[in-house]
């Protein structure tokens, strides 16, 4: 299946500035495997969005729209056609 | 209808009536919300763009604002250095019950990213410890007891606004 990911702000800095990449996944993959994915490609993004294996506290991650943390957190299951957006939380309000 | 006072942050789009006739447009299907509903309800799609490109939004967006099809919404005169954005943004408000209804309007004039924040977590990190608070404290180089000033006046402050659950919300000043 197939997902993408865009990066709004300063996060484009840790994927090298590409701000959308669409990524093969197997089907029943989560959101930790798509993190990993993108970690495997530019090494370190994952420390820095989720540095505990939850999502950093001043960074929001949506899944079609939702926050992660009102769905599976990092267990959040992708569906082929998934939007995943990552955003600094201070663009929140 | 679009309104850009000198001094304020922000530009808010909003209805005629909310400015003329003190019309509450955070309201579900004409209902005003309380306090309660509000912290259960209430959000916003968050819209990135240049300073241009949410204007030019706002300018599509304001005659769904007026027909109150979509509550309100405002967005950024400029960038904020402090929080290291790089862009500006936009947030289009509305019940989540409404939300699907709001966002196929944004989508029909452009918006391509989907990001739904609730009220309630916007102002879980204006409160002492949440991220924006102590970024901008850090901002701003306050000494301790300047923020300690700061955050005990930010508790205050909302501790009074939602005081009573069942009282209507009557809005935060910006």
């Amino acid at each position: 299946m197939k997902v993408s990911i865009k990066f709004a702000g300063t996060l484009a800095c840790l994927t090298n500035n590409n701000k959308k990449i669409v990524y093969e996944l197997d089907s029943r993959s989560s959101l930790h495997n798509l993190l990993d994915l993108v970690d495997r490609e530019f090494s370190g993004f994952k420390s820095a969005i989720c540095p505990e294996e939850e999502v950093a506290d001043h960074i929001n991650v949506y899944v079609n729209g939702d926050n992660v943390r009102y769905l599976g957190g990092l267990d959040t299951e992708l569906k082929d056609g998934d939007a995943i957006h990552v955003i600094p939380a201070a663009a929140a309000g | 209808m679009i309104v850009d006072r000198a001094g304020s942050h922000f530009i808010f789009v909003v209805p005629w009536d909310h400015v003329y006739r003190h019309y509450n447009y955070i309201n579900y299907k004409g209902r005003e919300l309380t306090n309660k509903q509000y912290l259960e309800y209430w959000g916003k799609w968050i819209v990135f763009g240049t300073r241009e490109e949410l204007e030019d939004f706002a300018k599509k967006l304001d005659p769904f604002v007026e027909s109150k099809t979509i509550p309100a919404a405002k967005f950024d005169r400029a960038i904020i250095p402090e929080f290291h954005l790089r862009t500006c943004v936009m947030c289009v408000y509305c019940d989540v019950r409404q939300r699907e209804e709001v966002w196929a309007i944004l989508s029909q004039v452009g918006v391509e990213d989907k990001a739904w924040v609730f009220e309630r977590e916007t102002m879980a990190r204006w409160l002492p410890g949440g991220h924006l608070l102590e970024r901008w404290i850090k901002s701003k180089g306050l000494s301790l007891e300047e923020a300690e000033k700061v955050r005990e006046g930010s508790k205050e402050k909302f501790r009074k606004m939602f005081e009573n659950e069942q009282a209507i919300f009557r809005g935060i000043d910006q």
